[in-house]
């Protein structure tokens, strides 16, 4: 199973031959709690999500953009596409997300429809904005978990404290994230960012979860940019999940076509 | 002893909040009911599924000014196994000019004329279908772009070309001619694309359609030969591509099979007729669309936010040997050219460069060539021919010759940009300042001064020749354009 940590929507994945448990009884490390937070996400292995995504910037200008998400897990992939649909200027605008085991990184693709073509995101791309959000294309396409070691910090009676950390500083831009996860729906409630210099860089607050189709799934997130003072939120406006999605809707075809 | 066992237990407390202090509030978390499994609606469906724009703009010079316009609505929805597109674009292109008619050289005529023209067109209108996982199947009217160069591709420039009217454009697609297709896509791999083409009729461009030398005609012995236009028909007419795409993880590479015609320029070849008694040889005068074979090979290594690309096509092209009064030459076209004085080579279109999109500034700048060989089918032919000039044929080979587009962002966003163009683009050869920008996510602007000779321009500069004389209008020369768009 791919091993690996998606930022936004935040589903972690990693493959163990025993599977931790919640149970305060039981000592968990770090690992243990991303890998709840990834059985969770993955109790259904596909969904589909049309997402209201609104840009604020240090003036508190608004820029609003919608996007459908579609997301499908297998034993030894994981991949995802977005297609925007609002605003006009952005319309068409798609982003796909491959990921298997053998691959050391995901691979992004980027379909520009105004020039029929088909562009690959550089690994220094993927440290970009997303569509001039205060997410990453990185964030979206997500860390593989084995990027990042993880320490249980703490944890109190409802939330687990953990702390990652980037096995390769050079291939990241962040120094350190930090969750918070709650141990009733075995989702991040909060993931705090830190650059390269160790400075907060952004902080994310998943402040609503659904329970769809037996699935804890965070509806709204919210990212603030402590170093721009800009932030981003994210409102799903529907939400399916175990629906059927073809393997090829997610490969460079579905990218072109769909 | 109990004072010192509290001191133990303190200490990691303490050192414990102050790694707490960076956690901040956690928010109780809303749990959310009434959001489940819902449907789209319909505001979502409508923004989703359907698109158009209008848009104008205006062209100044010192004895030109034009207007043109355009109309582009579109629908496209994708249901499980079919998806449907159909666009239609309606277009105006409105030149007031002045001219200037020549007949025997003289300067016959003079004045302000107003020259344009009007369509209606279904861009893209196509059904596509799924008949198997990974494999696409696809019928009707397709805008086809090939190529990883993104602002002009020699590959790219095997299909044929729809001048759009609205002014300076780098975008491939802009200034595509939409063709009826019949194509099949395969993906073996998720990231290996096979695609077939079948193009079941010859399409000859608007523009094209324009030049019309039909009436030109050359006397010999008493009679008059018209020159003649071929364009594939019937049986005939049909073209074929076979092209592979490669989106390997560190590089994109394509390879693409040409089976058509020479689709963008019309080929002039003349064919020997006879030679009257004392004079020179006679030819009759043909241009039109050839059968063209062509071979395109593309690769793209991206670095970081620039990209390293290198395309080349090698194509069917034609030398045109100047026969002139020597009986030997023509005897060499008679034997092994049946009778034709333009002689089969291939073309070599080569071209390698850049495309570069910084955070704050892009560039596309590439050095293209062309390049001739001779065809060895023609092996014959050429044997003969040098033996009998001595020194080789030196082809009419192109300098190699720069394609430049820079500029810089206004901002992070990217919406709007200045920049300087300078080459030849797909529509247009020339040089541009131009300037752009978005006034909302509806509304777009753009400016533009250049010095350029747009294709479109080239067919209406032709519209006023005849047989007796030509017109030469006054619209190619430096002009500023003001044009406006808002997307429906």
């Amino acid at each position: 199973m791919v091993k690996t940590v998606m930022i936004w929507g935040l589903i972690f994945s990693h493959m163990l031959v025993s599977a931790p448990t919640n149970d305060d009884t039981v000592a968990l490390t770090g690992v243990d709690v991303m890998t709840l937070v990834h059985q969770e996400s993955q109790k259904k292995s596909t969904r589909k999500a049309v997402v209201d995504m609104k840009i604020y910037d240090d003036k508190e200008r608004e820029r609003r953009r919608y996007f459908n998400y579609w997301t499908k897990y297998k034993a030894h992939r994981e991949d995802s596409l977005i297609k925007f649909f609002r605003p006009k200027n952005v319309k068409g605008t798609s982003l796909l997300t491959n990921s298997n085991k053998k691959a050391d990184e995901k691979q992004q693709w980027i379909y520009l429809p105004a020039f029929k073509s088909v562009k690959r995101l550089s690994s220094s791309d993927k440290n970009k904005s997303f569509m001039g959000s205060d997410f990453t294309y990185s964030d979206i396409a997500g860390r593989k978990l084995s990027q990042d070691s993880h320490k249980l910090i703490k944890q109190t009676d409802r939330y687990y404290y953990v702390e990652s950390t980037p096995v390769d500083l050079e291939r990241s831009i962040y120094s350190t994230i930090r969750y918070v996860v709650s141990k009733k729906y075995n989702v991040i409630l909060k993931a705090i960012f830190y650059d390269l210099t160790g400075e907060k860089l952004k902080t994310l607050s998943n402040s609503k979860i659904s329970i769809v189709n037996g699935v804890n799934v965070v509806m709204y997130s919210e990212m603030i940019n402590h170093q721009t003072n800009g932030k981003t939120l994210l409102t799903v406006e529907s939400m399916k999940v175990g629906l059927k999605i073809k393997d090829d809707l997610l490969t460079i075809k579905g990218l072109k076509t769909q | 002893m109990l004072r010192f066992i509290f001191i133990l237990c303190a200490v990691p407390v303490i050192l414990f909040s102050q790694v707490d202090d960076d956690w901040g509030d956690i928010d109780d978390v809303e749990l959310v009911e009434d959001v489940v499994q819902t449907n789209e609606s319909f505001s979502n469906y409508w923004d989703e599924h359907f698109y158009g724009s209008i848009s104008g703009m205006y062209s100044q010079g010192a004895r030109h000014s034009r207007r043109a316009s355009e109309l582009k609505l579109g629908f496209n929805d994708h249901w499980r196994t079919v998806k449907l597109v159909v666009e239609g674009a309606y277009r105006q292109n409105i030149v007031q000019t002045e001219y200037e008619t020549f007949v025997d050289d003289a300067l016959d005529d003079s004045g302000e004329v107003e020259l344009g023209y009007d369509s209606f067109k279904f861009r893209q209108a196509y059904v596509e279908m799924y008949p198997l996982q990974n494999m696409t199947f696809s019928v009707g009217r397709h805008l086809t772009v090939w190529g990883q160069l993104e602002v002009f591709s020699p590959v790219d420039y095997l299909l044929p070309i729809d001048i759009n009217p609205m002014g300076f454009s780098i975008v491939k697609a802009d200034n595509r001619m939409p063709q009826t297709t019949v194509k099949l896509q395969y993906y073996p791999l998720s990231n290996l694309e096979l695609t077939g083409y079948y193009f079941p009729f010859f399409e000859e461009n608007e523009l094209m359609k324009s030049f019309d030398f039909t009436d030109f005609y050359d006397n010999f012995n008493g009679q008059r030969y018209y020159i003649r236009k071929v364009v594939p028909s019937d049986k005939h007419e049909a073209s074929t591509a076979f092209r592979t795409t490669w989106y390997a993880s560190s590089f994109t590479a394509a390879v693409t099979y040409f089976d058509g015609f020479n689709n963008l320029f019309p080929v002039f070849k003349e064919k020997y007729i006879g030679t009257a008694t004392g004079e020179s040889h006679f030819f009759q005068q043909e241009y039109g669309y050839y059968k063209k074979r062509a071979l395109g090979i593309e690769l793209s290594v991206p670095f970081g936010q620039l990209s390293v690309k290198g395309e080349v096509s090698i194509s069917d092209d034609y030398f045109n040997v100047d026969v002139g009064n020597s009986n030997d030459k023509l005897e060499i076209i008679n034997t092994y050219n049946h009778g034709y004085s333009s002689v089969p080579i291939y073309l070599t279109f080569y071209g390698v460069g850049i495309d570069a999109d910084f955070d704050r500034w892009f560039c596309n700048f590439y050095l293209l060539g062309l390049y001739y060989f001779r065809n060895p089918e023609m092996n014959d032919f050429w044997s003969a021919y040098d033996a009998l000039i001595q020194t080789p044929v030196k082809f009419n080979n192109a300098p190699v010759f720069p394609v430049l587009n820079i500029g810089r962002y206004f901002n992070n966003e990217k919406k709007g940009a200045y920049g300087f163009a300078l080459g030849y683009f797909t529509g247009a050869l020339g040089a541009f300042i131009y300037i752009s920008n978005q006034i909302n996510e509806s509304w777009s602007w753009g400016f533009s001064a250049d010095v350029a000779a747009s294709l479109s321009d080239v067919a209406l500069f032709q519209s006023g020749s005849s047989q007796d004389g030509y017109t030469e209008y006054k619209f190619v020369e430096p002009k500023l354009t003001f044009g406006l768009g808002y997307k429906l």
